[in-house]
C-alpha cells in the first residue's frame, strides 16, 4: 500500500457545554491514500464536520496528530498551516461564501493573490478554471447577479485554484436543489480526474455518498465502517 | 504582497450593494473629515496671523532694529556702512528718528508717533510701498514737507491725500528740565497706507528726517537705524555679532523681539488650538476604528472564508489596518479639501465684511497661509491615529478562528 497522503492519528476534540465537556472526537484515526475520493458520513452531530475541519487544518485537535505525508502539522502555527492550506488544501463549503465585494473572476482569483501570484498570472488561471466550469461569461458578474449552483461553481474554482493535492468539501450540495446538486456532483468527479485530486467530502447525501471510492462512517466519536 | 491586501481591504470597505461606503462608514468618516477640516483652517489662520504681523513689522520696522545712545559723532552714513562691512548678512540700512506727537485735525486729537526717513534709502530697507493704498509714495522735505500715514489715522480723523496736518511735537526745554516747548510742524498727505497692523495703523505717519530733525531741533542727529537683512530669520542670531561691533551706546533689537510677548503668544495658542482640534480628530478616528470593528464582527464568514484559503493573521491585521488607513487616507484627503475651501471662504469674508476687529487682534486682515508642513503633520499625525484604533479590531478578527466564522452563516 501507498504511503498516505494526509494521516490522523487519535484525534480528539470536545467543546465545552455549561460547566461540562461535550467530546465530539474519541480518537479518531485515519489515512487518506492520494487520489482516492473519501466520503464521511454520519448522523447529525457526529462530529463530521469537526473531523474535517480538523482534517483541513482548520481547526486543532484537543489530542492526537495530524500528518502531511511526513510533515506533522500539528507542530505548525497558525500562519505556517494558513501558508500551508494556501498551497496544499482546497475547501468547499455548504455555504458558498463567496465574497459579495468582487466579482466571479476575482473570488477565484483570491487565493493566488494572497499567495503574492501576479494580477495577470491570477487572472488568466482563474479564466480557465471558470470555463472549465462552463462559467466564462460569468466572469465579471458579482455574487448577487449568479444563481445558488453557479456560486457553489465559483466557490469550488475558488478551491482549485492553487491547485491543491486535497480538495476538502462540508456538504457541498447541502444547499441546493437537485438539479443543481447533480451538476456539483458530476463536477466534483470530473476535477478530481481532470486535477488528480484527493477528495475527502462530508454528505448526508446517500446517493452522493455511494459515488465515492471509499466510505467512512462516523458515530459516537469513532469510525464505524 | 502589500498591493493585494490594499485591493482587498479597498473593496471588503464596500457594502454588498456596491456602495462605496456603508452609512455607519460615511457618517465616522463625515467626524473625519470635519475634524482634519478645521484643524487645517485653524493652523491656516494661526500661520496667517504670524506671516500677516511678522511682515507688517518686517516692512514697518524693518528686521533689525538699532537705537543710538552713545555720543559717538558718526554719521548714519558711516554707522550703515561700517554695519555692512562687518557682516555679509546686512543688505542695507536706513536712519530714523521717532518722535511723539499730538495730531490735530478738524476738531479731533490724537497721540501719533512720527517718523523721519531718508527717502533716498527708505526703499532699500522698508517694504511701504507696497503697503500703498492711496497716494503717491513720496516723502519730500522742504517748504511743504509730505507725510504717509496710517490708514487708521486717514480714517479717524477724514484725512485725504493732499489734505494738510498739524501736528504738536514737545521739545525739551534747555533751561528747565522739566518744562518743554511746543512746536507745530504741518504736513501735507502725499499717501495713505494699509501698514498691517492695528497699532501702526493708528499711530504711524513717516515724513523726511531733515523736517523731523528741524522740528525737534537736534541738527544732523538721529534715533537709530533700521536694518535689512538678507535673511529675516537669521536675525536673532546676528544681533551678539552686531553688539560685538558696535560696542556700547547702542540697543538693538530684532523685529522678534520688539513685538516678543504677541509672537510668544501665537506660538503658544498654536500649540493649544492644534491639541484641542486634534481631540476631534481622534474621537472621530475612534469612530472609524468602531465602524470598523462592527465591520469585523458583521464579516466574521467572510474573513474565516479568507483564513480558511491562506489569510494569515499577521496579513488579516496588516489587511483591516489598511482598512482604517483608507478611511483615514479619504478623511484626510477630503478634510484637507474642506479645510482649504473654509480658508477661501474665510478669505472672502474678511475682505468682504471685515469680520476680524483690529484693535482686538492687532491685525484687521490676515493673508491665510496654508503651510505644507502644518498639513504633513496633520495628515501623519491622523493617519498614525487611525492605525493606532485600528490595532484593536484587527486583533480581534485575527483572534477569531476560522471555524468560528463559518459557523456565522
Amino acid at each position: 500500500m501507498n504511503k498516505p497522503i494526509l494521516s490522523a492519528r487519535t484525534l480528539t476534540k470536545s467543546y465545552t457545554q455549561g460547566t461540562g465537556e461535550l467530546p465530539i472526537l474519541k480518537g479518531v484515526s485515519i489515512d487518506i491514500q492520494a487520489g482516492e475520493s473519501l466520503c464521511i458520513v454520519g448522523a447529525s452531530g457526529s462530529g463530521k464536520s469537526t473531523l474535517l475541519h480538523i482534517l483541513g487544518t482548520l481547526d486543532r485537535p484537543d489530542s492526537g496528530e495530524l500528518y502531511f505525508e511526513d510533515r506533522n502539522l500539528s507542530a505548525l502555527s497558525d500562519d505556517e498551516l494558513a501558508q500551508f492550506r494556501n498551497s496544499t488544501m482546497g475547501f468547499v463549503f455548504q455555504f458558498h461564501h463567496v465574497l459579495s465585494e468582487f466579482t466571479a473572476i476575482e473570488n477565484i482569483m483570491l487565493p493566488a493573490r494572497i499567495a503574492g501570484i501576479s494580477k495577470d498570472q491570477a487572472r488568466a488561471d482563474a479564466m480557465r478554471l471558470l470555463s472549465h466550469m462552463g462559467l466564462e461569461s460569468r466572469a465579471n458578474h458579482f455574487p448577487n447577479q449568479l444563481s445558488g449552483g453557479e456560486l457553489q461553481r465559483v466557490a469550488i474554482g475558488r478551491a482549485l485554484m492553487r491547485r491543491p493535492k486535497i480538495l476538502f468539501a462540508d456538504e457541498p450540495t447541502g444547499n441546493l436543489d437537485s438539479n443543481n446538486s447533480q451538476i456539483i456532483q458530476d463536477l466534483f468527479f470530473q476535477l478530481k480526474k481532470d486535477y488528480g485530486l484527493t477528495l475527502v467530502v462530508v454528505t448526508h447525501d446517500q446517493k452522493f455518498a455511494e459515488k465515492f471510492s471509499r466510505q467512512m462512517k462516523l458515530s459516537d466519536g469513532h469510525f464505524s465502517t | 504582497m502589500n498591493l493585494t491586501l490594499f485591493w482587498i481591504a479597498s473593496r471588503l470597505l464596500s457594502s454588498s450593494q456596491r456602495k462605496i461606503l456603508t452609512l455607519t462608514g460615511w457618517v465616522s468618516l463625515l467626524g473625519l473629515v470635519l475634524g482634519v477640516g478645521s484643524l487645517v483652517v485653524s493652523m491656516a489662520v494661526i500661520s496667517g496671523f504670524e506671516s500677516t504681523l511678522k511682515k507688517s513689522v518686517a516692512d514697518v520696522a524693518g528686521h533689525v532694529n538699532i537705537l543710538k545712545f552713545s555720543n559717538e559723532q558718526i554719521t548714519w552714513q558711516d554707522l550703515v556702512e561700517k554695519i555692512k562691512k562687518s557682516d555679509d548678512l546686512v543688505e542695507d540700512g536706513v536712519p530714523f528718528i521717532s518722535i511723539e506727537g499730538v495730531m490735530a485735525h478738524k476738531g479731533k486729537l490724537s497721540g501719533v508717533m512720527m517718523q523721519g526717513l531718508d527717502p533716498a534709502s527708505i526703499q532699500k530697507v522698508l517694504n511701504l510701498s507696497t503697503r500703498l493704498v492711496k497716494g503717491q509714495f513720496q516723502i519730500q522735505g522742504g517748504e511743504e514737507p509730505q507725510a504717509l500715514i496710517g490708514k487708521g489715522i486717514a480714517q479717524h480723523f477724514g484725512v485725504n491725500i493732499g489734505d494738510q496736518i498739524r501736528i504738536v511735537v514737545p521739545i525739551a526745554s534747555e533751561l528747565e528740565v522739566n518744562q518743554f516747548r511746543r512746536r507745530l510742524v504741518k504736513l501735507k498727505v502725499a499717501g495713505i497706507l494699509d501698514l498691517g497692523k492695528f497699532e501702526y495703523d493708528q499711530r504711524m505717519i513717516f515724513t523726511n528726517i531733515e523736517t523731523v530733525q528741524q522740528v525737534s531741533e537736534i541738527g544732523a542727529q538721529y534715533t537709530g537705524i533700521l536694518l535689512k537683512l538678507k535673511d529675516i530669520d537669521q536675525a536673532r542670531a546676528f544681533i551678539p555679532r552686531l553688539e560685538k561691533t558696535l560696542g556700547n551706546g547702542y540697543r538693538i533689537r530684532d523685529w522678534k523681539s520688539v513685538n516678543e510677548p504677541l509672537f510668544e503668544a501665537v506660538k503658544i495658542e498654536r500649540v493649544v488650538i492644534f491639541f484641542v482640534i486634534f481631540v476631534i480628530i481622534l474621537a472621530a478616528s475612534f469612530n472609524v476604528a468602531s465602524s470598523l470593528y462592527i465591520n469585523v464582527v458583521q464579516r466574521f464568514s467572510e474573513i474565516a472564508i479568507l483564513k480558511s484559503f491562506g489569510l494569515s493573521s499577521k496579513q488579516l491585521v496588516r489587511m483591516l489596518s489598511l482598512q482604517s488607513l483608507v478611511l483615514g487616507g479619504i478623511g484626510c484627503g477630503l478634510g484637507v479639501g474642506v479645510g482649504v475651501l473654509l480658508c477661501f471662504g474665510f478669505s472672502w469674508l474678511q475682505t468682504e465684511f471685515g469680520i476680524i476687529p483690529g484693535s482686538v487682534y492687532k491685525v484687521d486682515h490676515i493673508d491665510i497661509e496654508i503651510r505644507f508642513l502644518d498639513v504633513f503633520i496633520i495628515i501623519v499625525t491622523t493617519l498614525l491615529i487611525c492605525y493606532l484604533a485600528s490595532l484593536a479590531p484587527a486583533k480581534k478578527g485575527a483572534r477569531m478562528t476560522t471555524v468560528e466564522g463559518l459557523r456565522y452563516e
